[in-house]
């Protein structure tokens, strides 16, 4: 692992030792320190075997991971203040990184910014409380996990994509071949071309939209609580669909063939039915929210 | 049967225990997060009894039941989000 200092720190203004002394002994509460530094970038390399395992765990700050080369991973961190450190260790094929608060920072002189690039069959595990958090280009197993964190994942195929958030929004585009599990409190979730074996998305009080073809055979679950669910598929989608909401209304514009359903069919709270060869099962469920599957 | 729909009407849950012993560990350790955590929470709670209500009157709403153990699980959530940011 090497370590690089990119860049640092004192203003241009301050050109001579009298000076530093002066502005130095002004610097009595971390703040003022703080204040007073600006950002650095530190770089880290390693080298790895296939299938790394990388972590990366930050409170305050965003994360982007892409693709580089297939042995190595390089990590540029971008610190905002003094007042956070990044620890970081490998372990053979596991690498470990997080920002390491030191006493009285708070999320304006904690943030550190991350940008990695890993190899593309690597798996990632990514925290961060405020992200935004990004994947693209990979073929491992993802795990991202944040509290207000905005989730973008891109063109990732093979692995198995983990998302939980507590309001942040998720966006998922062109996940292929995925098992793919999302959950969030309050965040809104929007697929599109998304497909596996397994996608399963829940959120309480956001909302889903769904803009695909529910292709490989799979099985696709949604389930909201009060949120709204949007489906856009195209005309010659092959799916068995079943859809309610306890308490809100439900929308199709296809000519379903009917199907033995274990719930009565409620005109405008559920709809039950097949197109084409009903390859793929789809399941759309609210408590309170609308339910709307739409031709595109 | 016809599920039995009554208007719904916006309940503000007091917190359990478990609720303010969870408050008090994110104002001790991140009070910053505190106004955040507590409006989620707020709305969980508010989720559980709304559906909790109405399997109270539908008993026989299996999909409601499953809704009551998802609201549920959304709690648990919100909790682990919550402790796996504050420690």
């Amino acid at each position: 692992m090497v370590e690089f200092r990119k860049a640092s720190s004192q203003p241009a203004s301050i050109k001579n030792t009298a000076i530093v002394t002066a502005v130095l002994a002004t610097c009595l509460s971390s703040a003022l320190c703080s204040a007073a530094f600006a950002e650095a970038a530190k770089e880290f390399r390693y080298t790895v075997g296939a299938h790394a395992n990388i972590s990366v765990d930050t409170q305050y700050g965003s994360i982007s991971v892409k693709p580089g080369t297939d042995n190595e991973v390089v990590v540029t961190a971008t610190l905002k203040s003094d007042n956070v450190e990044v620890d970081q260790q490998q372990n053979g094929n596991r690498i470990e990184i997080a920002s390491h608060l030191l006493r009285g920072t708070d999320q304006r002189n904690g943030q550190v910014d991350y940008e990695l690039l890993i190899p593309p069959d690597a798996t990632v595990n990514l925290r961060s409380s405020t992200g935004p958090m990004s994947a693209e280009r990979l073929q491992g197993d993802l795990t991202l996990e944040g509290a207000e964190a905005a989730v973008n994942v891109r063109d990732v195929e093979n692995g198995h994509v983990h998302i939980r958030t507590m309001r942040g929004p998720i966006t998922l585009t062109d996940v292929r071949n995925g098992h793919v599990e999302i959950a969030s409190i309050s965040g809104d979730v929007h697929l599109k071309g998304v497909t596996g074996p397994l996608v399963q998305v829940t959120s309480g009080r956001g909302g889903i939209s769904y803009d695909g073809d529910f292709s490989s055979g799979g099985e696709y679950r949604f389930t909201t609580h009060t949120g709204d669910i949007r489906v856009l598929v195209p005309a010659d989608v092959s799916a068995d669909f079943k859809a309610r909401s306890v308490l809100g209304r439900v929308q199709h514009d296809f000519p379903l063939k009917p199907r033995h359903s274990r719930f009565p069919e409620e005109v405008g709270r559920s709809f039950f039915g097949t197109t084409g060869q009903a390859s793929s099962e789809v399941v759309l469920r609210s408590f309170s929210g609308r339910i709307r599957l739409k031709q595109r | 049967m016809q599920p039995t729909v009554t208007a719904q009407t916006t309940v503000e849950p007091e917190p359990s225990a478990d609720d303010q012993q969870f408050l008090s560990a994110v104002s001790t350790r991140a009070p910053s997060m505190r106004a955040t955590y507590e409006n989620q929470l707020k709305a969980v709670n508010a989720d559980i009894l709304e559906t909790q209500a109405y399997v109270d009157r539908n008993p026989r709403d299996a999909e409601a039941r499953e809704h009551l153990m998802e609201a549920y699980q959304q709690k648990a959530l919100l909790y682990q989000i919550a402790l796996d940011r504050i420690q």
